[in-house]
């Protein structure tokens, strides 16, 4: 009989022992808890930089993103781009005047005047390997990751995923027919200027 | 499901047995745990407990018989690619490949030069969505999971095709 009795209060108290520690992590379950829930909440821009010259420019890899009004077409991203992810083609025109045609402004933010119109601008970012070199060449810093210095005008964006390969290829030249290009450029067609 | 697939005239029944199957399809797509390159550490990272899968309903299963999600995470080299695609036979259906990293979606920083390497994952199986970055951060790959969900949810698995 005793035993019979030891036997009930010892299941009862060690379940009764289990069970506080089973509600103590019930209750307690945000405290400690590693889990980012991550559409709701995401990682933090790392706060660091890259250790050399610019102080306030953060490595981030995220997409990339070129201020068509600002780019030169120097060619300089493209030529240090290790996977020759940039593909660039220009046509020369008057320098330093815009041509509302095709959308050019003849003068940069910062004061450069242009000779190049851009007919075509194209980042496949299925190819590039975010390693941030196409950046640090650029005279005009039009051409920048999301997030990193310019993060007020482009948010930080390194979730693109798509359903089409396609549509991962970023065309930032803007728009314009074959027939307005040519009206626009002063080199005649026949001797197409390629960079 | 293949003998009941797309055999089915519209109606209610079927609309929500569709949705239905929709739901248990996208909540639970178990994935194939295998890695290629570099970007299999980003997945084993997401898979982890601060990014944990499981939170969406991706366990990982070593079996592909098993798997309804194939992950392509890495390099696919011309080696590989024989038993990607042989792997990917494997798999049951309904199955889904996501080309995670810019190397399993196009070939990547090799895409020029790599005498050695599958420029895209699609040329050997079909894809259904296509992850950016090398490697992509978990938050990325997590992204492109939720959107084959919504995919797998708009799927009608019981309707028939019409046109
Ligand atoms: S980040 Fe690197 S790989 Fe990508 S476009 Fe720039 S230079 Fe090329
Ligand atoms: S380096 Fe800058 S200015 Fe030159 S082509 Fe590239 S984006 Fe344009
Ligand atoms: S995309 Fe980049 S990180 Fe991923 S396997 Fe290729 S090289 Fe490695």
């Amino acid at each position: 009989m005793r035993a019979y009795l030891r036997t009930i209060w010892e299941s009862v108290s060690t379940l009764v022992t289990g069970m506080t520690i089973t509600w103590r992590h019930m209750v307690n379950i945000r405290k400690g808890n590693v889990t980012l829930q991550y559409p709701e909440e995401r990682w933090p821009r790392p706060e660091r930089d890259i250790g050399f010259d610019q102080d306030d420019y953060n490595v981030i890899r995220s997409r990339l993103h070129v201020d068509m009004d600002d780019c030169i077409g120097c060619l300089k991203c493209e030529r240090v781009c290790p996977v020759d992810c940039i593909k660039i083609e220009t046509e020369k025109v008057d320098k330093g005047e815009d041509i509302p045609d095709v959308g050019h402004t003849g003068i940069t933010s910062n004061g450069t005047k242009k000779a190049l119109l851009l007919t075509r601008f194209d980042i496949d970012m299925t190819e590039c390997c975010y390693c941030n070199l196409c950046t640090y060449p650029c005279p005009e810093e039009c051409i920048y990751m999301t997030g990193g210095p310019n993060s007020e005008k482009h948010p930080i964006d390194y979730e693109f995923s798509q359903f089409d390969r396609n549509d991962m290829v970023y065309r930032f030249a803007k728009e314009a027919s074959e027939e307005q290009v040519e009206k626009a450029t002063c080199v005649k067609n026949g001797e197409k200027k390629n960079g | 499901m293949g003998l009941l697939e797309h055999k089915f005239q519209d109606n209610v029944v079927v609309a929500s047995m569709d949705k239905l199957l929709g739901w248990a399809r996208s909540t639970s797509p178990w994935f194939f745990q295998f890695g290629l390159a570099c970007c299999a550490i980003e997945m084993m990272a997401t898979a982890a407990s601060r990014h944990d899968l499981m939170r969406i309903g991706m366990i990982p299963r070593s079996s592909p018989r098993q798997a309804d999600v194939m992950i392509v995470a890495g390099t696919v080299t011309m080696k590989m690619a024989l038993r990607v695609k042989k792997l990917y036979e494997q798999m049951a259906n309904p199955k889904y490949v996501i080309s995670m990293g810019s190397c399993a979606t196009s070939g990547g920083p090799y895409w020029q030069y790599g005498y050695h390497v599958l420029k895209g994952v699609d040329l050997v199986v079909p894809v259904d969505v296509y992850v950016p970055g090398c490697p992509p951060r978990p938050e990325a790959l997590i992204e492109g999971l939720l959107k084959l969900q919504e995919k797998i949810q708009a799927e009608r698995p019981l309707t028939k095709k019409t046109a």
